[in-house]
């Protein structure tokens, strides 16, 4: 995913030579080309994220297009104080974009597991939150946020997942969610690398004559509600399935647009649990030790058991 | 403008500030007048290169004031400049106002940068500094911090990443009016020798009277070595002008009461 972003923004750079690649020293392997072909609209900042995001607003005030590059633990919590007031408060277009979603790396320990950044920046006013599936999700966000303007935030794998949507497809970003499958009984919301596991959990579901739509919602703010709700009122049952903890992030968000809108619905939660992991284990490990493997989710949602 | 017409500036500024924070009833007052004369040096004494006429020039020097609780001094300066009316300043911090307690872009677009939560200023300033030089334009840019501010770890960072990048376009003002909220700055947290960390930060560093025009100009107008940022440790006096605000930790955050704007305005007539 990282890869694929790194390609289109490289090919919307060349095109709009107000973009800048700013990086506090955690892309120079991965943004190698883009340094090499670009130079002059690449910098690394050294390993200072605060001084990163302020440059970023310093060159945004004076009309460039920055793109912080980092790791997403330290995009969201190390500068959150200068994403706030130097990005948006000020309204600035800046993207962050953070690579390592939720528990993506696993072996780093709780310092590198990104459980809460969505929390914190959907809290943020004027900020755009963004949670790809696949590659095609996250280089096409390139276009649309260099286009829409203001504060953006990105929330990437490393690794390219399997594809949801084909290469070539033509997502309509600005409608914030698609309709990647559809049934009567359940409805799945999903984000990131949790749409794929949705898409698995709805084909196994199926077996035990459970008839379930998937919704990947790739926008957490502003979240589409109107459109989510019209999903919502044909579907007697919904459960929401993100890799970030249960509480703040997208299952939060759709209880609040439900509470908002006085539609009663049964609602699961399923992510990561209020607790760090102490535990050396890959991103497959710690989806199993906390029941968001497909067999899992798929045995509590089939007769709804916790 | 002359020394003389530059002196009375200074006062004006000191006594919109006076004015502004009384009637308000709040804001910081001492961190305002310890840089009046480095404002007034810097819109008035040529120092600045600006156009209240056209405040969007792109070529305009820009100022970021990073220690923002001092932005009474600058919108009083703002405004003798002819950037807002002089109207506006006696609803600072009222409803409705463009003159919030802490710069605000979103309400005062003349403003280069919104700031109140210290230490942030000066990497914002540097993204500027490098946009002038990517885009090859003439531009300085200008940065004033406090002495209290300067405890953060991120203008540490700043200081560290102008100097690599030969940021010759920036220059960093550091107010030392040797009074933070708390106190003292040397009971609290001492940076002395101050100067030296800047130069060993690789800055062209450069100790100054902050209340004299003869040494701030020749300060702020004299070129640094090629492709070195220039920090200008600028001494003042907290509360300067007004005798029983002067070296008062007191008023770094307490508007004076309407019998002491009446005395402090005397003071400064």
């Amino acid at each position: 995913m990282r890869a694929a972003f790194l390609e289109a923004l490289l090919v919307e750079a060349h095109k709009d030579t107000r973009i800048i690649l700013v990086s506090p020293d955690t892309g120079g392997f991965h943004c190698e080309t883009f340094r090499r072909e670009l130079p002059g609209q690449y910098l690394n900042a050294g390993i200072a994220e605060q001084n990163a995001v302020g440059i970023a607003a310093g060159l945004a005030l004076a009309g460039r297009r920055p793109f912080v590059f980092n790791t997403l633990s330290f995009n969201s919590f190390r500068c959150f104080e200068q994403v706030r007031l130097d990005v948006c408060a000020m309204r600035l277009s800046v993207v962050l974009v953070g690579v390592g979603a939720g528990l993506d790396y696993g072996l780093f320990g709780p310092s590198h597991h990104a459980m809460e950044d969505m929390s914190l920046m959907r809290s943020l006013p004027d900020m755009s939150v963004f949670s790809p599936a696949d590659d095609t999700v996250a280089a096409a966000l390139v276009q649309h946020t260099v286009q829409g303007g203001g504060p953006a935030y990105l929330r990437l794998d490393r690794a390219g997942t399997p594809l949801v949507y084909q290469r070539d497809a033509r997502i309509e970003l600005s409608q914030g969610l698609a309709l990647l499958r559809t049934g009567r009984d359940l409805l799945i919301a999903a984000t990131g690398r949790m749409v794929e596991r949705a898409m698995e959990v709805a084909d196994t579901l199926s077996a035990s004559l459970v008839d379930t739509s998937v919704v990947d919602v790739f926008r957490l703010k502003p979240f589409p509600a109107r459109r989510f709700l019209d999903l919502a009122e044909s579907c007697p049952r919904i459960a929401t399935l993100e890799e970030h903890s249960a509480s703040g992030g997208l299952g939060t968000a759709i209880l609040e647009v439900l509470a908002d809108h006085g539609l009663t619905r049964s609602v699961r939660r399923f992510g990561l649990p209020d607790r760090f992991y102490h535990v050396c284990g890959d991103r497959d490990y710690m989806h199993k030790a906390s029941g968001l493997d497909a067999a899992a989710l798929a045995a509590r949602l089939v007769d709804n058991r916790p | 403008m002359a020394d003389e017409k530059l002196k009375e500036m200074a006062r004006e500024i000191r006594r919109h500030v006076i004015r502004m924070t009384g009637e308000a009833g709040s804001g910081h007052p001492g961190g305002s007048l310890s840089m009046a004369e480095l404002l007034a040096a810097l819109y008035f004494g040529g120092v600045l290169r600006h156009d209240p006429s056209n405040p969007s020039w792109r070529d305009r020097d820009r100022l970021i004031l990073s220690k923002g609780h001092g932005c009474p001094a600058l919108y009083a300066a703002l405004a003798e400049a002819g950037y807002i009316s002089r109207d506006v300043l006696p609803t600072f911090r009222k409803i409705g106002s463009p003159l919030q307690g802490h710069p605000d872009r979103r309400f005062l677009p003349v403003l280069e940068a919104s700031t109140g939560s210290l230490g942030q200023g000066l990497s914002i300033g540097i993204g500027m500094a490098l946009a002038a030089r990517l885009d090859d334009r003439p531009y300085r840019t200008f940065v004033i911090l406090g002495d209290g501010e300067i405890d953060e770890g991120q203008i540490w960072e700043a200081a560290a990443f102008a100097s690599f990048h030969k940021l010759g376009n920036l220059v960093a003002i550091v107010d030392c009016n040797k009074i933070q909220l708390d106190g003292f700055v040397k009971e609290i947290l001492d940076m002395d020798p101050l100067a030296d960390k800047w130069r060993a930060f690789g800055w062209e560093t450069r100790e100054i009277d902050g209340h004299d025009y003869g040494q701030i100009l020749g300060a702020m107008t004299n070129p640094a070595p090629q492709g070195k940022p220039l920090a200008i440790i600028a001494h003042t006096i907290k509360g300067k002008g007004v005798s029983f605000m002067e070296n008062n930790p007191e008023f770094h955050g307490v508007a004076p009461t309407a019998d002491e704007v009446v005395k402090a305005l005397a003071e400064l007539a």
